[in-house]
Parts: structure tokens; C-alpha cells; sequence
């Protein structure tokens, strides 16, 4: 890097967009990736170390010595973090990239460094894209989007000078009118373009880099564990929309199963890990079972966020899923998970009864896994064989022990029996768990085939948005029996509502941001190839819907036909008032082009403008063909000293003004000082 | 059929044209890689970064559009054109009529072999600048048509745009002074009885008056004509009576020794205009330019300029 070469355009507004844009890429990483944070505040300081060396315009000779030893600490410290720390590629990259960018903000630049710069915040751009879905990031994106922009201009600025233009001061206004259209404009063709690109996923050279990271839970056991953290958690698990649910029904009333478990040992459930079966997929759309006839069916759309496990969370008993999900297996107990072990935010649409559809086959083919006790729980029958006595058929037996726990059993998550005896005999206290748990156990006793099933019951319904937010404080567990051929959900524990200790309703405010979350995750997050193909469809449907109103408007006795007179001054108005305005805008625009030069000769620059506003002061007005030459000599003829300075100033203002090219930046500066040095003499009291 | 082919494609071509820097080139590329990342992966917000990259060379073309549409340039000659010698033409970009600024301009001049750049860096909405062009014509004569290209790198240095700019701008390179001594070979003896030609005040009576030539005195302008006339006027005696110079040039005559004999009649045309004779110019026995007349410097020098070998004037005919 050579000492001599002309630093960025430091035209203020632009050259603080310019550093604007770093930072925002700096900005980005911090607050939406894990990137190290030792090495994130390590660029901060070089940055605002830079910012201070530049503004003082400091030759960092010293620095650059450092280059090589400081790019080289960078590679070590990525080398280490990829064998001692993280272990990870990419976040070893990202170390390297941080080093390097922080040495090029501590040192001069010029307008390739300044490109090289934005490169580097473009890549962390990338870096945040590739690794977030947070809605912080669309912020981020217009904000960034306004800055590229001004930052571009600037650097284009930057290299016109170093092609020897003088640095002109930009007009603020003017800048801040052109980032607002940059970033408003940008906004809208990048809105455009998002949604017309058609989505291929092809995914031949990496997998997809979104995180997988997300809730836990829905593991293989489920025991009477602690809850309470799990009920304090307000954080959103789904939001799901219902475009058809059958009349009557609540959405808050719904059970959003994720795993159901049929194994006790005592203490805990678990699955039972049986053979799983591919789910029969054509494109987007995944049938799970035929649909059997007159059966009316629900619809859900399900937005999931991340989660680090492969479950697929339904509703009641599934039809058909739609979506981009890759493959999706099929338990035999009825659990459906995903290929790949966790997922990033996650839509798609589910097709369910409401009440699963009978069996065709006779009896229950897994009956003895479904009715089988621990050995030794005899008191369990003996509670069973007395809470169901007179009970004739399964359902009877079922709604007789149903209504055994809601004689004298509390709900509770602070004092909980720890084990399910404990519960039915002791203490008659728990929570969903246990009730699920006793309930289960005591209809296996009775001769029921039942099992637990676990995920979320109901949520909070968004008026403005109309759908449901499931939050983790929503988890909850409940009692599946085989009742007249078919799964029924039992659910044992009572309802509290607004009387848990945990309930909490999100305001207003609140409300409207999840909304905004919601929309972002189903518009953006989620956008995918079927959406533009459902979108073009609508769109055609939509075309041909307006020309049959149109061919019906038109057509003998149709609306058009009736009205026409009004029609025709509905329509003829705005058009004989665009061609009024055309005329009068057009005239006006003529006028001016026939006043030839319009506003005449650009204004010269500010020192230029300084200097003949002070010999107007002194009565040397400027008159159409009177120059600033002429001007000046006539002012300077009152003081000889000046002539020097006069002669000197005119050959470079003369250059600049209608030399081939503007000065260069150290001419322009002599320009300017002999204009100031001129105009303050010429003013002088005494001087005329 | 040449000319309609031309015609042809001239009316087929397209009104901009584009290059792409090395910045650009780097952001096109760019802006691949990201494509083929939020292919690969299915990433909407990569889909978001490759829209915003496109939307950004958008702009870019909006932008630029609305910077040089618009924009014209004139270009007229700054001082008279002598053949060998710096000469200057003036080169004015307006944007006149225009409601966006025009940034980073850049005027590209070319005609006979000859290309001169000139920079705008901002000419403000509706605004005009000039700027001073400095170039050495080799020959005399009539130049070739001026062609003129505007191009920006506005606003992202991603691409510059340029388009053609109509100019209906006529060099004409007078012939280059040769200073060797009087021109003896073609200057025939002054004619005693004179002419009308318009220099001294010898005359008494006068006769009338007519537009002022560069050579008049400022003693002799009739200062009431010329403020009823709104310009220079100068008076007309009776019977000057400076002698009129002819000068002879021969044709048909071999084109180098035409040439060096133009550069003498030029030499010479210049020194009578400086002294004020009145002179007569002749080109084998036709007259080429009479002593009489207002404007006998530039039609003197354009007939120099123009004048062949074999009498006639290039593109005039006889």
C-alpha cells in the first residue's frame, strides 16, 4: 500500500454511509449469528479505531508494517479455533474474515479497499442470512439495502477522485433523497423478485445451513418430571391457522400431538420403537390414508419453529400433509417424524379428521402392548375393577374412570406426587402427566387398550392475525384409549384456564408483533415453490373470474349496458384530466426548454460562490456578461497586493471551471484558500 | 447501399450502451454465488440477499437513466482552428429541462482520428457547464463529423452507461500560417487605384457607413449607426486610398507545393488583416475573395482552408 494514494471520498454524508454499511454487517453477525464474540469486538474497536485515524487523516506508516504480522495473528487464531475451539469450518472462517476486516479498517483506503470492505459486510450479510430466521432480519435487510446503495455511490465517488476529480461536497439532501429511494424503490423490486424467483431446492452441493437448534422435548420416555420450567417458558413452539375446522369447534380445544407413547415401566413412558413406513408422497403433497367418504375433513396450517428433534406435530387424525418436508415416516403407533433429526422454522398444511375415521379391521392388532401393567400392580386393578364396576362396554368403562378424577384430585405443579401411586392412592395431586399416566393405566386395568400421548393442548388465539399461538407453556399430555375402532383422546386433568399459576395473555402490542412474526415465517421464511404455484392458480382462477363478470357486465341487459353514461364518466374524467395535466405540464416544460439554458450555467462551487458573494458585497455585482475575472480585477486593482494572488487564483479557477477536467484534489485546495484569502481581503474595510 | 445499410442499423441499434467495470464484474459474480447458494439450499433469505443484489442493478439502471436522459451537449469552437497549432473547442453539457441532477459525466469527442475527453462530475437540474478542450488538428480543411458519446458510471461504478449525443457541430481547420518572410510568389503588385476596401481615414467625405471588420480602427466607428444598428458600425469615406494587395494563388498546381503556398497565403492573409490593408485573393484567374465586403477575415480563411489544388473548394465544387 503506497503511502501517497487518495484516501475514500470523506464527502460526510456518503463517507459515513459508507462506515454505516460496515458496521451494520458487524451489526448483523453480532445480534443474529454465534460468531465468536472476541473476535466480533475486536473488529468493533479496530472499526472505531479506523474511524478515528481516517477522520484524522493519520498516515499509520507504523500500521502498515504490522500488516502481514497482524493477518498472519489472524489466520492463527483461525487456525486454533478450527483444531482447539469450535471445530467448526465456518466459524473458523468467520474468525479469519473478522481478523482481516479489522486490519483494513485500521488502515488508509482507498476506493478498492473501500469495495473490499463492502465485500466483507456483504459476506456477513450472507453469513446472517444463512443462519437466522428471526424477523430482526428483514429490518436489517432494508436498512442494508438503503446503505449498499449509498455506500456504492460513495465508493464510486472515491474512485472518480482518485482518477483525479476534486472531492465535491454532496448535498446532503440530495444523498438523503436518493438513500431514501434506494432503500424504498430496492425494498420493492426485491419484493417483487423474492416473490417471482421460483423456489428450486436442489440441494446437490451443501445441506441446507439454517439452524437446528430449537426446542427440546418429545423425547423417547416422558416421566413425572418437573414441569415447571416447561409451564414458565412463553416462547412460541407453532402458530397455526385453521382455514376449515368443522362448525362448533374451537381451535383451543384441539390437541396438537407430537409423539404418543405406549411403553410403562413404572416410572416413565416410552416408545416402542417399532417399524416405521414412508409416507406415499407425490411433489408437495404426503397422503397418509385414503379418505374414507362423506367424512368432513379440517384443515391446519402448522408453522413450526426450529426444534432439534424429527417429530411432526397433527392434529386429531391425519389425512394428508402438504409441503416441503423431504420424507416423512409413519410409525405403526401413529407417530410422524421427519428425515433429518432437527429442522429450521418449518410450514406446512395438514388435512385431518376431527374424529378418526373406525377401523375396518376387527379387533386391535398390538392389543397386549396396549393393556399390559408393570407386574405387581394389583392395587391399580383393584382400584380399576371398582372406578369402572358397571361400566358394559368400553366407552362406559372409559367415561367411569374419566369421572373418577374429578372426585377430590387437584391439579398442581408446585407440590406433585412423584410417582403415579402416589398420585391415585396418597396424595391425589399432579399435573397433566399424571392424570394422563393414571388414567392410561387404569383403563388398561379395566381391559382398555390405552396410551399417552404428549405435545400441546390449545394456545392463544390472535384476533388480529386469527390463528393460534402455541406457546411452550401450552405443553401437555393426555390419554389416547382404542374405544369402538378408533383412537379416542381422553383427557383426564382438569381445566384450568386463567387459573394456572402461569396463565398470562400477551397485549395488544405484543399481539400485533407476533402477527408480524407470523407473517414473516409464512410469507418469507416458509415462502415455497408450492405457494407461487398456488399464487399463479389463484391468480388464473381470478382472471377468469373477471372475464366472466366482464362478459356478464357486458352482455345484453348486464350492468355496463344499463349504466353506461355513468360508466363512460366514471371512466372519461380521469383520462380528460391526465391529458389536461400532460398539456399544462408539458407547456411548462417547453417554457422552460425554450428558455434555453433553463437555470443557466451550474453553480460553481461553494468557495467559488463565497468569493463573488463577497464582491457583491463590496459593490462588484455580477451582470450578464460581466465574469468573475473581470470582477475580481477590478477589485484587486484597488490593492496591488493582491494582484498575485488575484492572477494565480484565476488561472486555476479558470482550469476548473472550463478546463477538459475539475482540478485535482490539492489544486482545488489551493483554489479554495486563494478564494477565501482573496474574498477576505476584497472585504476588508478600506479596500474598495 | 452502404449508406442504407447503415441507415438500417442505425435505426436498429440500440439507444445505450453498457460496460461493465471490474467492480461490476465482481458484484455479477457475487450475485451468482448467492444465487446458486439459495438454489442449493432452498434458503428464502438468500433468496432475499440475491434480490437485493438484483434490485440493486435495478436501480442502478434506473438511475443512470434518469441521469443521462436528457442531457445534451453542444460543441463549438472555441477559437479559430489553425492546422499544427492548439486549438480549443468548447464542449457544453446541459440538462436543461431535467428534473435529476447529471452526475459523473463524461463527454467523449471524436473526429479524424482525434478523441478528447471532458468530465462533469455534477451539472445540477436544469443547469448547463462548459469546459475547454485543447487539440492540434493535423490538416487543413473541413473536419469530419463530430461524434459524441455521454457516459456515467453513476451511481454504483457497477456499469457505465453511455449513449450518443447528437452534435450538428462544423470544424473548420484553417491552414497553418507559414511565417517565412513575404510571400513574393503570389503576391502580385498592389493596384494604385484601390478599391472600397474599408481601412484609413484619408478620404474626406464619407461616403456611407458599413459593419465593422476586425481591422477597422476604433476611430472610425460611427458610433451613431452602430447604436441605431445594435452593432459595430464603422464609416465608409470616398475614395480610400490604401492600395489593394492580390494575392495569386496558381491552380491547377501540384497539391505539396499548393499546400505550402496556401500556408503563406495564409501567413500573409493574417498579417493584412493585422495591419488593416485591404487585400483581394485569387485563385488562378478566379476571384476567390473581394476586398469589399463585411467578414473578408473568416471567408478569407475558410476559402483557404477549403481550396483545392485544382481551384476548386472541397465539397462546393467550382
Amino acid at each position: 500500500m503506497s503511502s501517497h494514494r487518495p484516501p475514500v471520498s470523506r464527502a460526510g454524508f456518503l463517507w459515513w454511509i459508507l462506515r454505516a454499511q460496515w458496521v451494520c454487517g458487524l451489526l448483523l453477525l453480532a445480534l443474529l449469528t454465534e460468531v465468536s464474540r472476541a473476535a466480533l469486538l475486536a473488529s468493533f474497536a479496530a472499526f472505531i479505531a479506523g474511524v478515528f485515524l481516517d477522520r484524522a487523516g493519520a498516515s499509520r506508516e507504523g500500521l502498515r508494517r504490522l500488516t502481514v504480522p497482524l493477518v498472519a495473528l489472524a489466520f492463527a487464531a483461525s487456525g486454533a479455533d478450527l483444531l482447539l475451539g469450535s471445530g467448526d469450518l465456518l466459524f473458523s472462517v468467520s474468525v479469519l474474515v473478522l481478523g482481516i476486516q479489522s486490519v483494513k479498517f485500521l488502515l488508509p483506503k482507498n476506493a478498492r479497499d473501500g469495495w473490499q470492505l463492502c465485500t466483507i459486510s456483504f459476506l456477513e450479510f450472507l453469513a446472517a442470512a444463512a443462519t437466522t430466521t428471526e424477523i430482526q432480519f428483514a429490518a436489517f435487510a432494508f436498512l442494508y439495502l438503503g446503505l449498499c446503495a449509498e455506500g456504492m455511490w460513495a465508493l464510486q465517488i472515491g474512485q472518480r477522485e482518485e482518477e483525479g476529480e476534486t472531492a465535491r461536497p454532496v448535498r446532503p439532501r440530495f444523498a438523503a433523497k436518493l438513500l431514501l429511494f434506494s432503500a424504498t424503490g430496492g425494498f420493492l423490486i426485491t419484493a417483487i423478485l423474492f416473490a417471482v424467483t421460483p423456489r428450486i431446492g436442489i440441494g446437490q452441493i451443501l445441506r441446507r445451513l439454517g439452524r437446528a437448534e430449537g426446542f427440546t422435548g418429545f423425547s423417547d420416555t416422558i416421566s413425572l418430571r418437573d414441569v415447571t420450567g416447561i409451564k414458565a417458558d412463553r416462547r412460541v413452539v407453532a402458530r397455526v391457522e385453521f382455514p376449515a375446522l368443522p362448525p362448533g369447534a374451537s381451535p383451543l380445544s384441539l390437541y396438537l400431538r407430537g409423539a404418543v407413547y405406549s411403553r410403562f415401566d413404572g416410572t416413565a413412558w416410552k416408545r416402542p420403537w417399532g417399524s416405521r413406513l414412508r409416507v406415499v408422497r407425490s411433489g408437495f403433497t404426503y397422503l397418509v390414508v385414503p379418505a374414507p367418504l362423506g367424512v368432513r375433513l379440517s384443515t391446519a396450517e402448522i408453522t413450526l419453529e426450529a426444534m432439534d428433534n424429527p417429530a411432526l406435530f397433527v392434529y386429531g387424525s391425519p389425512f394428508l400433509f402438504e409441503g416441503s418436508l423431504g420424507e416423512i415416516w409413519m410409525e405403526e403407533e401413529g407417530n410422524f417424524s421427519l428425515s433429518q433429526p432437527g429442522h429450521t422454522a418449518l410450514r406446512y398444511r395438514l388435512q385431518f379428521f376431527h374424529e378418526a375415521p373406525r377401523s375396518r379391521i376387527a379387533g386391535f392388532p398390538r392389543e397386549r402392548e396396549y393393556l399390559e401393567l408393570p407386574s405387581g400392580w394389583d392395587d391399580i386393578r383393584a382400584l380399576a375393577a371398582k372406578v369402572t364396576a358397571g361400566g358394559s362396554s368400553d366407552a362406559e368403562r372409559a367415561e367411569l374412570a374419566l369421572r373418577h378424577f374429578r372426585t377430590g384430585y387437584r391439579y398442581t405443579l408446585i407440590d406433585p406426587a412423584f410417582s403415579v401411586r402416589e398420585f391415585l392412592f396418597a396424595k391425589r395431586a399432579g399435573f397433566c402427566e399424571h392424570y394422563a399416566t393414571a388414567l392410561a393405566l387404569l383403563l388398561r386395568a379395566s381391559g382398555v387398550p390405552a396410551r399417552v400421548a404428549a405435545g400441546y393442548l390449545g394456545g392463544e388465539w390472535s384476533d388480529v392475525g386469527k390463528y393460534l399461538i402455541v406457546r411452550m407453556s401450552d405443553a401437555h399430555a393426555w390419554t389416547e384409549a382404542w374405544i369402538g375402532g378408533r383412537w379416542v383422546t381422553l383427557d383426564a386433568t382438569p381445566p384450568l384456564g386463567e387459573h394456572s399459576p402461569f396463565f398470562a395473555r400477551t397485549g395488544k402490542v405484543g399481539i400485533y408483533i407476533d402477527w408480524a412474526r407470523q407473517r414473516w415465517n409464512k410469507y418469507v421464511v416458509d415462502y415455497s415453490l408450492k405457494m407461487q404455484a398456488e399464487s399463479v392458480s389463484e391468480g388464473w382462477a381470478a382472471l377468469g373470474r373477471a372475464k366472466a363478470d366482464m362478459r356478464r357486465a357486458f352482455s345484453a341487459g348486464g350492468e355496463v349496458r344499463r349504466r353506461a353514461g355513468l360508466l363512460a364518466a366514471v371512466l372519461l374524467t380521469p383520462l380528460l384530466l391526465a391529458i389536461l395535466l400532460r398539456r399544462v405540464l408539458g407547456a411548462a416544460s417547453q417554457r422552460e426548454s425554450f428558455a434555453g439554458q433553463g437555470k443557466g450555467e451550474a453553480r460553481p462551487p461553494r468557495p467559488y460562490t463565497r468569493l463573488l458573494r463577497r464582491l457583491a458585497a463590496r459593490g462588484y455585482r455580477r451582470t450578464p456578461g460581466v465574469t468573475l475575472e473581470e470582477m475580481l480585477l477590478r477589485a484587486a486593482g484597488q490593492k496591488p497586493a493582491l494582484a498575485g494572488d488575484a492572477s494565480r487564483f484565476l488561472a486555476l479557477y479558470h482550469r476548473d471551471r472550463f478546463g477538459p477536467f475539475p482540478l485535482p484534489a490539492a489544486e482545488f485546495r489551493e483554489a479554495a484558500r486563494l478564494a477565501d484569502r482573496l474574498g477576505r481581503e476584497i472585504t476588508r474595510p478600506g479596500v474598495k | 447501399m452502404k449508406g442504407a445499410l447503415s441507415g438500417f442499423r442505425g435505426k436498429f441499434r440500440l439507444p445505450r450502451r453498457l460496460r461493465v467495470t471490474t467492480e461490476g464484474k465482481g458484484f455479477l459474480l457475487l450475485t451468482l454465488g448467492v444465487g446458486a447458494a439459495a438454489i442449493n439450499t432452498g434458503n428464502n433469505l438468500l433468496y432475499i440477499a440475491l434480490s437485493m443484489n438484483l434490485s440493486l442493478i435495478i436501480l442502478s439502471g434506473i438511475l443512470s437513466e434518469w441521469c443521462i436522459r436528457g442531457v445534451s451537449v453542444q460543441v463549438r469552437p472555441a477559437s479559430e482552428a489553425f492546422a499544427s497549432r492548439e486549438s480549443l473547442l468548447a464542449v457544453t453539457c446541459s440538462a436543461a429541462g431535467k428534473r435529476f441532477p447529471a452526475m459523473s459525466l463524461t463527454v467523449g469527442l471524436a473526429f479524424g482520428g482525434t478523441r478528447l475527453t471532458a468530465r462533469f462530475p455534477e451539472i445540477s437540474a436544469g443547469g448547463s457547464a462548459t469546459r475547454v478542450l485543447s487539440f492540434r488538428p493535423e490538416r487543413r480543411g473541413a473536419l469530419p463529423p463530430v461524434s459524441c458519446a455521454v457516459s456515467t458510471l453513476f451511481p454504483f461504478a457497477l456499469f457505465e452507461k453511455s449513449m450518443d449525443a447528437a452534435t450538428e457541430t462544423s470544424l473548420l481547420v484553417y491552414p497553418a500560417p507559414s511565417g517565412a518572410g513575404e510571400p513574393e510568389a503570389i503576391l502580385a503588385a498592389p493596384d494604385p487605384s484601390g478599391g472600397a476596401a474599408p481601412a484609413g481615414r484619408q478620404g474626406t467625405a464619407i461616403r456611407g457607413a458599413r459593419e465593422h471588420l476586425p481591422a477597422d480602427a476604433v476611430r472610425d466607428i460611427h458610433w451613431k449607426a452602430s447604436a441605431r444598428m445594435g452593432k459595430w458600425m464603422v464609416k465608409e469615406r470616398e475614395r480610400e486610398a490604401a492600395p489593394v494587395s492580390d494575392l495569386h494563388l496558381p491552380a491547377p498546381c501540384p497539391p505539396h507545393e499548393f499546400e505550402r503556398l496556401v500556408s503563406r497565403a495564409c501567413d500573409f492573409v493574417l498579417r493584412c488583416e493585422r495591419k488593416g490593408k485591404p487585400y483581394r485573393l485569387w485563385v488562378g484567374d478566379r476571384l476567390g475573395v473581394d476586398a469589399s465586403g463585411g467578414g473578408r477575415r473568416p471567408r478569407a480563411l475558410t476559402f483557404l482552408a477549403l481550396v483545392e489544388c485544382d481551384g476548386t473548394l472541397s465539397g462546393r465544387g467550382t
